[in-house]
């Protein structure tokens, strides 16, 4: 199960990570006496927190700078956790480490209760798709395992949940310092009969994987000897030879003639498998399609609002930035709602950005739009955030989004010459909360995100 | 009460899924970077890395394979290779590494035996333009590599910019450069030293001799002869090396020299530009 560990800066996530390593026995032993004598050289006290804050800079201030993955195994199964630094300025890792996450760990405060970050952090965490939360109220020896002020926590964090659409999986008071009710039970909260953090996790069953319709996103086109062969990860499946796959955008069919694979070939492919494969015949594929089956292809749309967290230092403003999905394309987003990470307001999960692939528009009243580019999609709430927006390859700007209407087509037809804006139909609310990935730029050079 | 699972199978999976993702990204430099090469030490790691490469690429690797050579590995390691290079048409280059004169001074004598490959690589970078370069290392081998990032920038004079790491997620990979800069590409960062034996074992990958030993030693981590001990070790087979690695908690980096000298000392190789 893979965890994201989230919370203000000095709530003390590094800290509970390393409880939970060393308490499950994860901690190597000579790391252990390496870390108490790094912290004798320092004159500090033992600092749990360092055997996560590697760098010497993160020990000189007690904070994280990126996240960090580790592992431990309770007596039922394997965890990797990625530890997200708290900071404000390194908000783009908490981005990195809950995007593969099926559970987040939330660490607050006990003195000090839910912060602005707290609230920022539970805003990533619901983008990018992640529902449950295990609520950490740690810190518990400041306020001297006051069960009043647990409470007053736990109704705190579980309102703010509440507020960006997540649910509080368990709600745990600890020491983490000292090991209260991380694995073991503290008996200094004599009050609280519920189960530690550890048990908590072990009890969480993540959703049981469905079975995706079958979609090929084109990685690569390989000539080998007279060979063209297409790879992709394959997701979805299993996929024969002989089968008969639709490439979207340009709708154009094929068989799959051979399943290469180094050494053995032929064998239906698997779900998640890295394949490629050779086609009956000589249809034009480059990277960015997405194959699929006729009767479940995916979208095609140029039109999409959607709901973004944009990472840059400067604001995101109407009509100032150019994305670079495919080189002949470019694309301007305009915004109307805006979520702002600085003040952590705009979370209103209404459509925030509005994109129009191709030219320019000026403002929302006005948009104009003249698509030129496409891109693909899957229904709200499939897993399809490994390919949507698979043609924005080679952006340069990376944020996450929250898909909320757009006007599509059909995949399995060809796209029809594309209508002007009078002529679109009415879009499609999407609902749900399916998360995906925009790519944007704000200049034509690379550059590096900044927060 | 967690799920029972059955092991075997949850093992089988993972290793099937560590293999697509690191094939996913190995396809993904040479699409997006092109003018790139793959290090290749000859420990377990570098050599899973090869035979990803291989299955990436349906037997042919497109790009070279280099060795940071030091002189310094050991004879067994050169005869590891050389009974590869040919086997699996690699297209091998060696880069010998400047000598310990003309590293930094101020390192302790492990790392700066170590930082030889860092000069090693910066050279034979500039030499050839590669703007990317494919590397095993591993999150789960040391604290500092656990910050590290799959596509990971590399400034003109090689030095890592820790704090400045982009967003990565749902595989999507920022490859974007500016002049100079080139990508340290890392398609085994999410494997375990464990996950390596078993996808070893489970592939039939050859492994160099050392790694088994005597019986009462054998090498857990392959570095250069002056600077890397072998551990206390009975495994005399690749199930014996499983088996213990699932009993013990000691650290995999524990007989290379150059990690415990100073509190810093990995995290200056780092960022300077080792590995």
């Amino acid at each position: 199960v893979n965890l994201v560990l989230v919370g203000h800066v000095d709530h003390g996530k590094s800290t509970l990570l390393a409880r939970l390593l060393v308490d499950t026995g994860a901690v190597p032993e000579n790391k252990l006496s390496e870390l108490e004598a790094i912290c004798k050289r320092r004159s500090s006290q033992v600092e749990l927190s360092f055997l996560l804050d590697a760098f010497q800079i993160e020990r000189d201030q007690a904070i994280s700078i990126d996240s960090t993955r580790v592992w431990f195994s309770s007596k039922h199964r394997r965890y990797a956790v990625a530890d997200a630094p708290g900071h404000f300025e390194f908000l783009r890792h908490v981005v990195t480490g809950a995007a593969d996450a099926s559970l987040a760990v939330l660490v607050v405060n006990a003195l000090a209760g839910p912060s602005e970050q707290t609230g920022r952090h539970a805003a990533i965490l619901s983008l990018v798709g992640i529902n449950n939360v295990l609520v950490a109220v740690n810190k518990m020896d400041l306020v001297a395992f006051s069960r009043e002020r647990f409470e007053a926590v736990r109704d705190q964090a579980e309102s703010l949940l509440a507020n960006h659409r997540l649910s509080a999986h368990q709600i745990v008071p600890t020491a983490a310092l000292e090991g209260d009710n991380v694995v073991r039970h503290s008996d200094r909260t004599p009050w609280y009969k519920g189960e530690t953090v550890l048990e908590a996790l072990d009890r969480y069953e993540p959703l049981p994987a469905r079975n995706p319709p079958l979609r090929l996103p084109v990685q690569d086109v390989y000539r080998r000897d007279s060979e063209r062969l297409v790879a992709g990860n394959l997701q979805g499946g299993p996929l024969a030879e002989g089968d008969l796959l639709v490439f979207s955008p340009p709708g154009l069919a094929a068989r799959v003639a051979t399943i290469r694979r180094f050494g053995e070939d032929h064998k239906p492919a698997r779900h998640g498998e890295a394949i490629a494969l050779a086609l009956d015949r000589d249809i034009f594929v480059e990277p960015g399609y997405v194959a699929s089956r006729a009767e479940q292809a995916p979208y095609v749309t140029s039109h999409f609002g959607a709901s973004i967290f944009w990472f840059w230092r400067t604001d995101l403003l109407s009509g100032s930035l150019n994305s670079t999905p495919v080189p002949q394309a470019t694309q301007t987003i305009s915004r109307s709602n805006c979520i702002d990470v600085k003040s952590g307001t705009g979370f209103e999960y209404e459509p925030a950005v509005y994109a129009s692939p191709g030219g320019t528009w000026s403002s929302n009243d006005n948009p104009g739009f003249h698509p030129i580019n496409t891109y693909i999609y899957d229904e709200p709430n499939q897993s399809f955030t490994d390919y949507f927006l698979y043609q924005s390859y080679g952006g340069y700007w990376v944020t996450v989004a929250t898909l909320n209407w757009s006007w599509h087509y059909e995949a399995s037809r060809a796209l029809p010459s594309l209508p002007d804006s009078e002529a679109w139909p009415t879009p499609v609310q999407l609902g749900g909360s399916a998360p995906a990935y925009v790519t944007l730029s704000s200049s034509p050079l690379p550059s590096y995100n900044s927060c | 009460m967690g799920p029972m699972i059955d092991l075997k199978l949850e093992e089988a999976s993972r290793l099937a899924a560590l293999e697509s993702e690191s094939i996913f990204i190995i396809r993904e430099a040479y699409r997006r970077v092109r003018k790139i090469a793959m290090l290749w030490s000859m420990g377990k790691d570098s050599t899973a890395l090869v035979w990803l490469s291989r299955k990436a690429f349906l037997g042919t690797i497109p790009f070279p394979v280099i060795l940071l050579d030091t002189e310094m590995e050991f004879p067994e390691v050169y005869a590891f290779r050389d009974s590869l290079v040919d086997c699996w048409q690699l297209d091998y280059r060696s880069e010998l590494c400047p000598p310990e004169s003309t590293v930094d001074r101020t390192l302790p004598p492990a790392a700066r035996a170590a930082a030889r490959k860092t000069e090693g690589l910066r050279n034979v970078i500039a030499r050839n333009g590669w703007q990317g370069i494919i590397l095993g290392i591993r999150r789960d081998e040391q604290a500092v590599r656990a910050k590290e990032k799959v596509f990971s920038r590399r400034r003109p004079d090689g030095s890592w910019d820790f704090r400045n790491q982009s967003a990565e997620f749902w595989h999507y990979y920022d490859t974007g450069l500016h002049d100079g800069e080139h990508l340290r590409i890392h398609p085994l960062l999410h494997w375990t030293e464990l996950d390596v034996w078993l996808y070893t074992r489970q592939q039939n990958i050859p492994f160099c001799s050392l790694y088994l030993g005597d019986g009462r030693r054998r090498f857990r981590s392959l570095g250069e002869k002056n600077i890397t001990h072998p551990i206390e070790s009975s495994a005399t087979s690749i199930d014996e090396i499983i088996a213990e690695l699932r009993a013990t908690n000691a650290p995999e980096r524990a007989g290379r020299l150059m990690d415990f000298e100073s509190e810093d000392a990995f995290e200056r190789l780092r960022s300077g530009g080792y590995m």
